[in-house]
């Protein structure tokens, strides 16, 4: 923080011109480079003084607001670890850095979400959230692949606008990519469901995540990438419908809306949908001091929000008149009434994505039971070693190479549909996820050269987070009845340092970045190559369904209520 | 039913927890909380002498198994079991969606189509003409807009066996019993809403029963067995008899001893107060004043007396006078008197020259949620709220959005008191009181709390109230001895009678003799911010205004003293600061956005006395007792006693049992923590966007409260308290049934009794009398010690012994 300050200060003294700073190197080989940049230009400025103005408000608000709440604590840390992570986007002087800075804000929405992790609902939403987010930093893992293979290196911020005039047209499916990323975190429709399920937490955290800072960082991608599809007229168009879309679709929602903070949600997206108009359009003073202007009342009015009882009560004490509408039973009575309940239902946003993409997954996983067997194990460990020999042993056809990444592919991706439909026990859950990464990385080596220190930093990455898991899922499974994932266990009640190594092991598990794994992979993705559009399919599914059902398995065995002990617990509909 | 049995009971229906765990007693006991003498007693009379050795053994160190499994919940749970389905989660987002919109008062901004049809009538129509649908599939459509449609036939098609209908809707009803608990009250009283609106718990299980069947259907076809057809346990009567069970005794003795370790002392210091020698002169007091039994007047009528110029006197803070008020410029009435009476008057406040309506303060508009004027607030509002939040967390101050008791009646404003022949033909009330209407109410008043004598120039009445900001729960800060609502407009109204010189007449006439120099003023005091406004002062006598002055000067150091002794609660508030910064502080506190605890409410209430103010003058009772003034010796018969005590238990009783079961299961009879509370159509919240209603306190209300039962100790004859007690059953069941606990103080004989199996038995304390010393009141305030967690057994540290205050 205090660096990203200095920074700042810097920035300001020479002359508010964009600035440049070629940070520390991560990783480095002959074909791919992972290093820290930083770059700071107008952009920013302004989000980093919103943030810094809000965080700091919100701290000074918390330390009061939350005093001897259970968590007090924990709420700081998450903040913090939230801050930097901003900080670390809005500095980001590549796409490299400002996909880390990403993951880390991820990482603390669900945290932050899932803060009262003792109760069903802050768990259940911070999963739906937290699978959103994961397909939108898939998209962003191939914006960044894309990225590499087009460019054919490092792309730094500072250097956009030479790139331009060399690749044109390729810029269009890098532009549609960044695009649906800033969508999904802007909550743009068909996104926007996210939003007011995300303010589980304490208000406070509402105010600062989904009022002001988070939600906002979907228009500062789409600030920052603009040079990249400024070019591109149907592009822009195509922002700015989606712009209007979701402003006229959020504001159909926002009136028909009863709750306070659902309400205040949707009138924050409806604003957004019209920063996408103003970025579009090439507005970006107009789009930057309308988020400076709209995170500020949004989080007023979010922290004000319990206020909203006594005043409109005493309010309409004075002035109420009972509202008069007659709905004809005509056309235009029609529209309004279907309007009504379209908006009720937020336009079935969140039922179309269960029952169209969550639970078709998870009816074909429950038909690989299979999967669970102890055969089918032997079968992988097999089929694995076969695997490394032929893609280590350079003699092997090209035949058997490529049926061997096609058997892996198809393994790692039914392996993680089992274990995220999986009801089973933990460890075999567990177990699954281990797997299908084993085979994803297979997958990744038969398509590729590689080295074996890199080899080695993927294998290590996961073969640890494995173990670790597998000791803290032996360490709670002791009783009579095997640890099953058919429902929530609550185990941060009871063993929260169990809880947090096993979090540690599954953020490595799902390639959390800069987990020696997330670099492995990283690497390996590299040997993809452009034209092989269906490997990437492979691995988005991949990656999606490895970090969701991983988090879903650390969420069921740790969050919920806890039922073990005799205590009060909370009920599932509160 | 029995107190225990009852909550045993319903521990095992609803799954609630009702008392603390073995664990939680247990390490009460060792640190000294629950006392080893009263355990030891305790256990002997449960289990009588023969049996000590073994129950004592039972109590300390047995361990029990055994989780219980709410029987409501277990026929529903066969669902889950039988198939890959989530009814609740299914169906309960999208219900509560519909019911908050319908009974909305004003947050949504267009209000739901059809709305004065009943609920399902209103979706009916609306569906009709509708591109979209609330139920997805052709069933369960058809059956919404079949006229004959019964809740059997729904239930057929969803149970199938009519033996389990019962135990499914009771289950499905308790599985978000806000909601269906907010739907009832409503059905029976559409009046608590401004806005009332037609509902009914029926049309909610037909709605709810529709959409389970239309989630099934989405999810299965008709490939769906009814639930009756795939369980296989026996239906079950869900309130059929719980077994005796040994954890239940243990308990029992436990929280007994828990109870009475309190008790005890509190009996020993009440006796040995009316021993000690009262050396305060009678008669010589300036003036007297009548706060509220609100158990949190206790502070600073224990303060304004240290003056020692004021005698106080308590009395329910209604102050006798019932009626409908009707604020300036309002287009509703507001009732003011305790909730089970209904009145027959009407005050309206006359506006005066100067207005009072209330500013609007725009970001809480809901044009600033549209699209057109939504883009513009955003555009311009942006920075001026910035610059608002910063001013509130460096200097809160009063503005339109926080809740100001003051605001409740204005000074200026002159009221409607005496009657003069006009009536609300509408609503069939009389506006105003006759005069033998009013000296019906002040002679009744009077007589209640014995004063009927030494009557001091200045006499006031002072209601109490609560400002908090930013707080849906600032409602529970009020108490139900007044209205529900602030007391400033009962007092004033109280006053006005008092001094109206007809009914001096006719109380005169009546024997109850107001001397002509005598004169009443009403008053309000803000528990949060601890201020006192007083009302009608223009009208006092050039005389009486200078003493009044005077006495101004009284209450504000007796603020300033209360205010310090509710500071050692607050954390953030150092005690030991001077009483100016602790006075600024405690009123930003009730000003302020980020400040949860305004003040505790009830918190820590555990005693109720009636009886003189000698009984308890020299007592730091710690804020938990209510406190009704009532003289034995002006009543020696009893004949005012039954007025006085009847609507004791329902007040404090119901107030006690509240933070009692919000105490000891938070999660699920309480609201938990306030801090993600989402306000829901105005009249609830919520957790989230779907969660359930949250009824109860919340977390930041309970922690300080230890959870007893209210012991009620009346100083008089126990033989005259037993006669008025159990002439009326309605009174008397409180306290056979032990909800309530009675204690009388035979003042002539000085000693204790109890109530026990409807008879009263002589108590001997049996803590040690030395142990209730003599302190000085800033000493114990400064050095008392602030809970390190809201776990009971860190937290009832901070409540503190009873002790002799030094006069
Ligand atoms: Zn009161």
């Amino acid at each position: 923080m205090f660096m990203f300050a200095w920074t700042f200060a810097l920035w300001v003294r020479g002359g508010v011109e964009p600035i440049f700073d070629a940070g520390l190197t991560l990783f480095s080989s002959d074909a791919y480079v992972f290093a820290f940049n930083f770059y700071m230009d107008a952009i920013s400025a302004v989000f980093f003084g919103v943030t810094c103005l809000i965080t700091i408000l919100i701290l000074l608000f918390s330390k009061y607001y939350m005093h001897r709440d259970p968590g007090f604590r924990r709420f700081h840390a998450t903040i913090l670890l939230f801050v930097f992570g901003l900080s670390l986007v809005i500095f980001s002087g590549n796409f490299e850095t400002l996909f880390v800075g990403w993951e880390f804000i991820g990482i603390s929405s669900f945290l932050l979400i899932s803060f009262y992790r003792d109760r069903y609902l802050p768990t259940k939403n911070s999963l739906k959230v937290f699978a959103l987010y994961r397909i939108a930093d898939t998209l962003f893992i191939i914006a960044l692949w894309y990225a590499h293979h087009l460019f054919d290196k490092n792309v730094l911020f500072s250097e956009f606008a030479s790139l331009i005039g060399e690749h044109g047209n390729d810029l269009l499916i890098l532009g549609i990519l960044f695009v649906a990323v800033a969508m999904i975190k802007s909550a743009q429709f068909p996104f926007s469901y996210w939003l007011p399920r995300a303010m589980e937490g304490p208000t406070t955290s509402s105010a600062i995540f989904y009022g002001a800072l988070s939600v906002h960082i979907g228009l500062f991608l789409l600030l920052r990438t603009y040079p990249l599809w400024e070019g591109n007229t149907g592009l822009r168009i195509l922002v700015a419908l989606v712009g209007l879309l979701t402003a006229l679709i959020a504001t159909s929602i926002t009136r028909v809306q009863s709750s306070a903070k659902t309400q205040i949600a949707y009138a924050s997206v409806t604003q957004i949908g019209i920063m996408f108009v103003e970025v579009a359009a090439g507005l970006h003073a107009l789009a930057l001091f309308h988020f400076v202007s709209n995170a500020c009342l949004r989080t007023y009015q979010l922290l004000i929000s319990p206020s909203i009882l006594s005043y409109l009560i005493h309010y309409q004490f004075y002035t109420f008149t009972p509202p008069t509408h007659k709905m004809q039973p005509n056309f235009v009575g029609k529209i309004r009434s279907t309007l009504f309940i379209l908006g009720l239902k937020e336009w079935n946003m969140d039922s179309v994505m269960t029952h169209h993409i969550w639970q078709p997954l998870k009816s074909m996983g429950q038909r690989l039971r299979f999967l669970d067997k102890k055969p089918a194990l032997m079968f992988c460990v097999a089929l694995l070693f076969l695997g490394m020999y032929v893609a280590h042993d350079e003699h092997a056809s090209r035949m058997i190479v490529s049926g061997m990444t096609w058997v892996s592919a198809v393994l790692s991706i039914l392996l993680f549909v089992r274990s995220y439909a999986n009801t089973g026990t933990a460890l075999a859950c567990w177990t699954q996820v281990f797997f299908g990464q084993v085979f994803a990385f297979v997958f990744l080596i038969t398509l590729t050269e590689v080295t074996f220190q890199t080899a080695l930093i993927y294998l290590t990455g996961i073969v640890l987070a494995y173990a670790a898991g597998l000791l803290c899922l032996r360490f709670l499974d002791t009783g009579s009845v095997r640890l099953s994932v058919s429902e929530y266990h609550g185990y941060m009640y009871k063993h929260p340092a169990i809880g947090n190594i096993f979090f540690v092991a599954t953020l490595a598990m799902v390639m959390f970045p800069i987990t020696p794994s997330f670099i492995g992979e990283e690497v390996l993705l590299s040997g993809i190559h452009t034209d092989q559009s269906a490997f990437v399919a492979v691995f988005i599914l991949g990656y999606v369904l490895s970090g969701v059902s991983s988090m879903r398995l650390f969420a069921k065995v740790f969050f919920g209520p806890h039922a073990k002990t005799y205590h009060e617990m909370a009920y599932r509909s509160s | 039913m029995l107190f225990y049995d009852a909550i045993f009971k319903a521990s095992e229906i609803f799954g609630y927890k009702v008392t603390f765990s073995l664990a939680e007693y247990r390490n009460l006991y060792r640190t000294g909380r629950i006392h080893t003498t009263i355990l030891e007693r305790t256990v002997r009379e449960h289990k009588g002498d023969e049996h000590f050795d073994e129950w004592y053994r039972k109590v300390l160190h047995e361990t029990f198994g055994g989780q219980l499994e709410a029987r409501i919940h277990a026929l529903r749970k066969g669902w889950r079991e039988h198939y890959p389905i989530d009814l609740n989660n299914a169906v309960h987002p999208l219900l509560f969606r519909i019911l908050c919109s319908y009974l909305d008062q004003g947050i949504a901004i267009v209000p739901f189509p059809y709305e004065n049809a009943g609920l399902l009538d209103a979706i009916r129509a609306l569906e009709k003409n509708s591109a979209a649908h609330f139920l997805n599939t052709d069933r369960a459509r058809t059956l919404l807009h079949d006229p004959d449609l019964t809740l059997e036939v729904l239930l057929t098609i969803l149970v199938g066996k009519q033996e389990y209908f019962e135990e499914y809707i009771y289950g499905q009803q308790f599985a978000h019993r806000g909601w269906s608990g907010m739907v009832s009250t409503l059905e029976n009283r559409p009046e608590t809403l401004l806005y009332p609106k037609k509902i009914a718990l029926k049309d909610l299980i037909l709605l709810e029963c529709l959409m389970e069947i239309d989630a099934l259907d989405s999810a299965f076809g008709l490939n769906w067995k009814p639930l009756g057809e795939l369980t296989n346990r026996p239906p079950m009567d869900i309130f059929a008899d719980i077994d005796a069970k040994e954890i239940y005794d243990v308990i029992k003795i436990w929280h007994d001893a828990f109870e009475w370790s309190y008790y005890d002392e509190a009996l020993m210091a009440i006796k040995k107060s009316a021993s000690h020698n009262p050396n305060t002169k009678e008669g010589a007091k300036r003036f007297q004043a009548i706060f509220c039994i609100d158990e949190r007047e206790d502070s600073i009528r224990r303060h304004i007396e240290s003056t020692g110029a004021c005698e106080t006197l308590g009395a329910p803070g209604f102050f006798g006078v019932e009626f409908y008020f009707h604020p300036a410029h309002a287009k509703f009435y507001d009732k003011l008197c305790p909730a089970p009476v209904t009145p027959a008057f009407l005050i309206e406040e006359i506006p005066s020259a100067e207005k009072h309506t209330p500013a609007r303060e725009i970001v809480y508009t809901k044009e600033s949620h549209t699209l057109i004027r939504g883009t513009v607030a955003s555009y311009i509002l942006g920075i001026p709220s910035l610059v608002k939040l910063i001013f509130n967390l460096l200097s809160p101050t009063m503005s339109p959005a926080i809740a100001d008791a003051f605001a409740h009646m204005h000074d200026e404003n002159e009221l409607t008191v005496v009657h003069e022949g006009k009536r609300d033909e509408a609503r069939n009330l009389q506006i105003g009181f006759t005069v033998a209407q009013m000296a019906d109410r002040v002679e009744k008043l009077l007589r209640g709390i014995g004063l009927v004598r030494n009557f001091t120039r200045l006499v006031y009445f002072i209601g109490h109230g609560s400002s908090s900001a930013n707080n849906p729960h600032h409602g529970a800060h009020d108490c139900g001895a007044c209205s529900g609502r602030p007391g400033s407009v009962n007092a004033r109204v109280a006053a006005t009678m008092a001094n109206h010189p007809d009914v001096r007449e006719e109380l005169r006439k009546r024997g109850l003799d107001i001397p002509a120099s005598t004169h009443f003023v009403g008053g309000l005091h803000d528990t949060a911010s601890d201020e006192i406004e007083f009302y009608d002062e223009r009208k006092m006598s050039a005389e009486h205004q200078e003493l009044h002055t005077q006495n101004k000067q009284d209450f504000e150091r007796a603020l300033d003293l209360n205010a310090k002794e509710r500071s050692r609660r607050f954390m953030s508030i150092d005690t030991k600061q001077s009483l100016e910064r602790i006075r600024k502080a405690i009123k930003q506190r009730s000003v302020s956005y980020f400040e949860p605890r305004p003040e505790l409410g009830h918190g820590t209430n555990a005693l109720c006395i009636v009886g003189n103010r000698a009984l308890t003058r020299n007592l730091f009772l710690d804020r938990r007792a209510f406190m009704n003034s009532y003289d034995y010796r002006t009543d020696p018969d009893g004949t005012f006693l039954t007025n006085v005590i009847a609507p004791l238990p329902l007040v404090c009783g119901g107030i006690n049992l509240e933070y009692y079961f919000s105490r000891m299961d938070n999660s699920k009879l309480g609201a938990g923590t306030k801090l993600p509370h989402n306000v829901m159509g105005l009249i609830g919240v919520a957790n989230s966007s779907d969660g359930d209603l949250r009824a109860g306190l919340p977390l930041q209300m309970i922690e300080v409260h230890d959870p007893i039962r209210l012991m009620m100790i009346v100083e008089h004859d126990p033989a005259v308290v037993s006669r008025v007690i159990l002439a009326t059953p309605a009174l008397s069941e409180w306290f056979t049934n032990e909800w309530v606990h009675l204690a009388a103080f035979h003042p002539e004989e000085n000693r204790l009794y109890i109530f026990k199996d409807r008879e009263f038995v002589p108590y001997e304390p049996c803590t040690d009398e030395t142990s209730v010393l003599e302190e000085d009141f800033l000493a114990v305030i400064e050095s008392a010690e602030k809970m390190k967690t809201n776990n009971i057994v860190d937290a009832t540290k901070e409540n503190l012994r009873i002790r002799l205050m030094p006069r």
